[in-house]
């Protein structure tokens, strides 16, 4: 099938050390492995994520609000990108939003993983399921690319902080599209990682105005 | 064809609503059940499902599991974008799901009376906060009534026996008579069938009490001390009965018990959880335990 981004593409994501070693943390994961691969590596801990999303904390609360809160914060330590949850229709619109060192993550059904475990089996541990696949709940994978067969993957909690120091590229996996489709039905959302020319440039700008004023003191 | 219309409207009304959900509220709370009302409103239920894992680092394990809290809300929508959803009203329905988890594992763990029997043998400090019960049905045991002035001597040192003869009496072990308490048939029985051990028979008949009126020993009476090792085992039985987890490190095992009920000292749990290892409840292999066969 042609895809209007190219045959192929494949970015290159690497691990930090600060991921949380917890099945749930797939959120949490992906924000620090998207600002770590953006060059903003601890501009915002893992704690003070853990705090904005109450990460450890039973029960639900307003998300969007926890987003909301997680950009303001991104604005005052001056990183111009922003993090949305938004819809797509089709994959090839997810490939748009690919850039250099950037993945999407990409919201599924948990069912995903009767398909995704059996390329986690490099991990120092021995995974035992249960019967998690069959439960409503929601996991997010990160898209590192596409082939003209397949999507390809990374998983920010089951595979990202357990490869050690193996590149994080050699644990990728391929997804089938038609994998995609089944475990996506109904559920279509990813979380968009909004770049801001116009922050950035404001940033730079307040920070030569205070060097200058630095100067002038 | 009208029909196919509508199917297909609920299924775009349903993507709506799952990315609202995931936009809004997270990945834990999902759709259940969307019921087309046909008067162009939708009836929604909504199920609680959080991912959890338990590494057991002894076994090389990682159990990936699921905490499922079916159809905790429900309300009705015109479209998806009224989707209000009262955060506080759902997560007060959480904590009373949660209430009721931990009310069924402590349930099941004071009616086994193997294990109950187990704790009151070997945990002491249990038993010696349970001595009041000892006391009376001792008499009972030895001398099958407790004349009433016998009573009014246990009334006069300690108004508290009042509620212990209440619970003896209403767990059927004893009746009243003439102002004192007279061995039931329920307690006989249990008697009998400890002719040689007589003291079994009493830990049996605390055992009942136990069973009988838990909350009520710890709340009213005030008798924490065996909830201390109640909720250990609860937490085991949790992850046998319901995780489908046999066997786990203590670590692990605290971190469960944390989450069910609470953060006491690490020191003071393992305490707890060696007691339970040394009176036969668990079975202890390096730091790995699990329920003992009994």
């Amino acid at each position: 099938m042609a895809q209007p981004f190219g045959k192929s593409r494949v970015i290159t994501v690497t691990s930090c050390p600060d991921l949380v070693k917890e099945t749930q943390a797939c959120g949490l994961n992906s924000i620090i492995i998207i600002l770590s691969n953006l060059g903003y590596d601890r501009v915002i801990t893992t704690d003070e994520l853990k705090k904005i999303f109450e990460y450890d904390q039973e029960g639900i609360s307003d998300e969007h609000h926890r987003f909301n809160k997680l950009n303001a914060l991104l604005n005052d330590r001056k990183v111009p990108y922003r993090f949305h949850v938004r819809k797509y229709t089709s994959h090839n619109e997810l490939f748009s939003y690919l850039r250099d060192h950037c993945p999407v993550p990409v919201f599924f059904w948990m069912k995903i993983l009767a398909y995704t475990k059996k390329h986690y089996c490099t991990l120092e541990y021995q995974t035992d399921f249960g019967s998690v696949f069959e439960s409503g709940n929601k996991h997010l994978l990160l898209l590192v690319g596409w082939d003209d067969q397949d999507m390809i993957f990374i998983d920010p909690s089951y595979q990202a902080p357990f490869v050690g120091a193996t590149p994080l590229k050699n644990h990728y996996f391929k997804l089938p599209t038609l994998e995609f489709y089944q475990s996506v039905t109904r559920l279509k959302s990813f979380i968009e990682v909004r770049y801001s020319l116009a922050d950035e440039k404001r940033y730079k700008k307040e920070s030569l105005h205070k060097e200058k004023q630095r100067a002038l003191a | 064809m009208n029909r196919a219309f509508v199917d297909d409207r609920k299924e775009k009304i349903e993507e709506e609503l799952n990315y609202r959900l995931v936009k809004h509220f997270g990945t834990r709370l999902g759709i259940n059940k969307v019921e087309d009302l046909k008067n162009k409103r939708y009836k929604i239920s909504l199920n609680y499902n959080r991912v959890f894992h338990i590494i057991d680092d002894s076994q090389k394990k990682l159990y990936v599991r699921n905490i499922f809290f079916e159809n905790i809300y429900s309300l009705e929508v015109a479209t998806p974008d009224d989707l209000a959803i009262p955060i506080k009203d759902i997560n007060k329905m959480i904590d009373d799901q949660f209430v009721g988890l931990r009310e069924d594992l402590f349930q099941t763990v004071v009616a086994n009376k193997a294990i109950i029997m187990k704790i009151l043998q070997n945990v002491h400090p249990t038993s010696a906060f349970l001595n009041k019960f000892y006391t009376l049905l001792s008499e009972l045991l030895h001398l099958d009534v407790i004349s009433k002035q016998k009573i009014d001597a246990y009334l006069k040192e300690d108004k508290k026996y009042k509620k212990y003869i209440d619970l003896i009496v209403s767990s059927g072990l004893a009746e009243h008579k003439d102002g004192g308490l007279k061995a039931s048939s329920v307690f006989k029985k249990i008697m009998d069938s400890h002719k040689r051990q007589p003291q079994i028979a009493v830990q049996e008949a605390i055992s009942k009490i136990i069973k009988d009126h838990y909350e009520y020993i710890i709340y009213e009476l005030q008798l924490p001390n065996i909830k201390a090792y109640v909720n250990v085992i609860s937490s085991i039985y949790y992850l046998k009965n319901r995780l489908d987890i046999n066997s786990i490190s203590i670590t692990e095992l605290y971190r469960v018990h944390s989450r069910l009920f609470d953060g006491t000292s690490t020191i003071k749990f393992e305490e707890r959880v060696n007691a339970l290892v040394n009176s036969g409840v668990f079975s202890r292999l390096n730091d790995t335990v699990c329920l003992a066969e009994m």
